[in-house]
């Protein structure tokens, strides 16, 4: 049996490490969202799991700790940067640049979307 | 059945990254590079692969090609002669749509348009050229006229007079008429160690005389460097140039100049400005911050330019072809008031906005016209009477804002948001017009940016990190990526380079350092100080505006009132 939508969710990484957290911070990732979206049929959303496997437990604690961090920030003025190890930063711009998918902060304009503006 | 395991009729999300990381590659990053590395954008190739060394990537620097002496440059003199002549030929053909003033007019002050806004009375002192001090390298461009035509040679011409103006410590660098295609960093480079000539004796007997403190002593050696480059065939600018600290007077009139960067705001000691005569569609919203009460700049000569309007003036005004302000609190309320009369019965929307442009600004002046009279009345140094003109100074000085266009999103790598209007810096050149709203007419935020996160990406973030990486050149790090890496993580590498270089780009809005902007726009700015007649085109003019992040947009707080 499939299982309901939780408030919690589960990311694992391609090396095994799992990481539980909010589903609303989880959300914020375009492409999480879609994986966990219930009418997708995907795997993760009948377990609320996601695996990646190219993205490791290092770099998905950090992917984490962003999304906690945007969570917490969202409505803030003046965020202060995160702090990125250099080490880390293009596994994560890579991991970002998937995870984002199409719309991490997703502005999508104009609803009825016949505008003929691209 | 157990929750992690899934069930096997179903279909699986999109694979996650393209493919690993190459690992062995990245206890590699080597942060102290050959300076070589560093310096010239390699052309990227997508087809490297893991293997891809960063030699490949090394290019011979510019730079190489112009060392030495001027005229060691003949092959690449020749080589650039094809180039001279195209440049010479456009620019003939379009010279005349708006290189409206030469240097022949100079001095011809036109009554109708003011020295800060269109180039007329400015420069009379400020773009003499110093001949007395060019006498010696004007003689060598007349052994060979023809070469003179040639890029390289000007730019070995130009090198001449700067060394010269460093051996007599001259402040005043006049390379303007030298038929300059480009000028390299290397060539502007040498300017930075400018010291004045010491005038020790003078110096001495004015203290002397005057009992000065030391501070006036030393004062007369930092230079204030004037540099002109007027009167060549510039299409862009070296970098360099934003790094000359000590500029006081910059002259770019009769150029080909299609972009000013947003850098110029490093110029904090910028008197005079003079961007006329090029083909600027837009200023950079930086310079407004160099503007009048804000910062040094005096004299700003902007027009004639292609500048994209954000409104047309039709009917009495536009035969008129100028605007004349009151100087006195209440002419300046009398005119506002005529023109919200105008404003209401006016039906088409195009005589609407004209009114409404006018209409802020002389409720913009007679506000503070009236703070100056409240803060006056008591200390009656400048008691202000009924019919008594104010000085131009106390109300005009500081820019107005009138107009802007809706604002163009992107998405976290830097690509338009879908249903976003274009971005205005890409307007083509045959479009002068652009949509514009005023404060009363701007529409209120797409309700999905009041919900978007104030929080940077993590794209950005990752960027943000690379910029501040030290001795790093962010297109080293391109070998390092798997090669099928997404087009947008290249193109975001490009730009983080180009983000150093320029010594990091700062948010209009929130001030922060940013790489990618999320948005933009352009607002018309009402920017003349120093006259009460304005020609219509210098009314509005567009300054370029970029935010750090989806919130930082006019939509956000108090953007519209200054
Ligand atoms: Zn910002």
């Amino acid at each position: 049996m499939a299982q309901q939508s939780t408030d919690y969710v589960t990311l694992v990484s391609s090396d095994g490490f799992e990481f539980k957290l909010q589903r609303s911070a989880a959300t914020v990732s375009g492409a999480i969202k879609r994986m966990l979206d219930p009418i997708s049929n995907f795997t993760e959303a009948q377990t609320n799991t996601c695996t990646f496997e190219n993205i490791n437990g290092v770099v998905l604690e950090k992917v984490c700790e962003y999304l906690y961090y945007n969570e917490k920030h969202k409505n803030n003025k003046d965020v202060p940067d995160m702090d990125i190890p250099p080490e880390l930063c293009l596994e994560l711009l890579m991991a970002a640049d998937f995870l984002d998918g199409e719309s991490c902060t997703a502005v999508c304009l104009i609803s009825n979307a016949d505008t003929g503006l691209v | 059945m157990d929750s992690r395991s899934p069930s096997p009729d179903l279909p699986s999300s999109p694979p996650a990254l393209p493919s690993t990381f190459p690992r062995r590659k990245r206890a590699r990053i080597d942060y102290c590079y050959d300076e070589n590395t560093s310096s010239d954008p390699p052309v990227f190739s997508s087809d490297d692969g893991p293997e891809a060394s960063i030699d490949n990537y090394v290019t011979p620097r510019k730079k190489k090609q112009y060392r030495g002496t001027w005229w060691d440059h003949q092959p690449v003199a020749e080589a650039s002669n094809n180039t001279a002549a195209k440049v010479d030929l456009t620019r003939n053909v379009d010279s005349g749509v708006w290189m409206g003033s030469d240097g022949t007019d100079d001095s011809a002050a036109s009554a109708t348009r003011s020295s800060f806004g269109a180039d007329t009375t400015m420069s009379e002192v400020a773009d003499l050229p110093d001949e007395v001090g060019r006498v010696g390298c004007r003689a060598i461009a007349m052994l060979s006229p023809t070469a003179s035509k040639l890029g390289a040679v000007t730019e070995g011409l130009a090198r001449q007079i700067i060394e010269q103006c460093l051996d007599d410590g001259k402040e005043m660098v006049d390379l303007s008429d030298l038929s300059l295609t480009a000028i390299s960093d290397a060539t502007l480079r040498p300017l930075r160690a400018l010291i004045r000539a010491p005038r020790a004796a003078d110096a001495v007997l004015d203290s002397r005389r005057s009992s000065r403190s030391d501070s006036d002593l030393y004062a007369p050696f930092t230079p204030s460097l004037q540099l002109f480059l007027s009167r060549n065939s510039l299409r862009s600018l070296p970098r360099e140039l934003w790094n000359l600290q000590t500029l006081t007077v910059l002259s770019l009139r009769n150029n080909a100049l299609t972009e000013i960067p947003s850098a110029i705001a490093n110029l904090r000691n910028l008197k005079e400005l003079n961007l006329a005569g090029n083909r600027l569609r837009w200023l950079p919203w930086e310079l407004l911050g160099l503007v009048a009460s804000r910062g040094p700049l005096q004299r700003l000569t902007v027009l004639p330019n292609p500048f994209v309007q954000g409104t047309r003036f039709h009917g009495e005004l536009a035969q008129q072809g100028h605007w004349r302000f009151p100087a006195n609190p209440q002419k300046m309320e009398a005119v506002a008031a005529q023109l919200r009369l105008k404003l209401q019965h006016t039906n088409s929307p195009g005589s609407q906005e004209q009114f409404e442009w006018l209409l802020k600004l002389h409720e913009v002046y007679a506000e503070r016209m009236r703070e100056i009279g409240d803060s006056n009345r008591e200390d009656n140094w400048f008691a202000p009477k009924i019919g008594v003109d104010y000085p131009l100074n106390l109300w005009k000085e500081d820019p107005v804002h009138l107009a802007s266009t809706p604002v163009t999103f992107f998405t976290f790598d830097g690509r338009l948001e879908r249903h976003s209007p274009p971005p205005p810096s890409t307007t083509p050149e045959d479009i002068r017009f652009l949509p514009s709203a005023t404060r009363h007419t701007s529409t209120a935020a797409p309700q999905s940016v009041a919900h978007a996160s104030r929080a940077p990406s993590l794209f950005e973030l990752s960027l943000r990190t690379i910029t501040s990486m030290p001795f790093s050149a962010p297109l080293s790090l391109l070998p390092l990526l798997p090669p099928d890496a997404p087009d947008s993580v290249v193109r975001a590498l490009h730009t983080v380079d180009e983000a150093k270089q320029d010594n990091g780009k700062k948010c209009s809005v929130c001030g922060k350092g940013y790489v990618i902007h999320r948005t933009e726009w352009i607002e018309w700015w009402h920017c003349v100080p120093d006259s009460l007649v304005t020609g219509l085109d210098a009314i509005g003019v567009p300054f370029l505006r970029r935010g750090c992040g989806v919130k930082c947009s006019p939509y956000e707080g108090k953007l519209w009132d200054h």
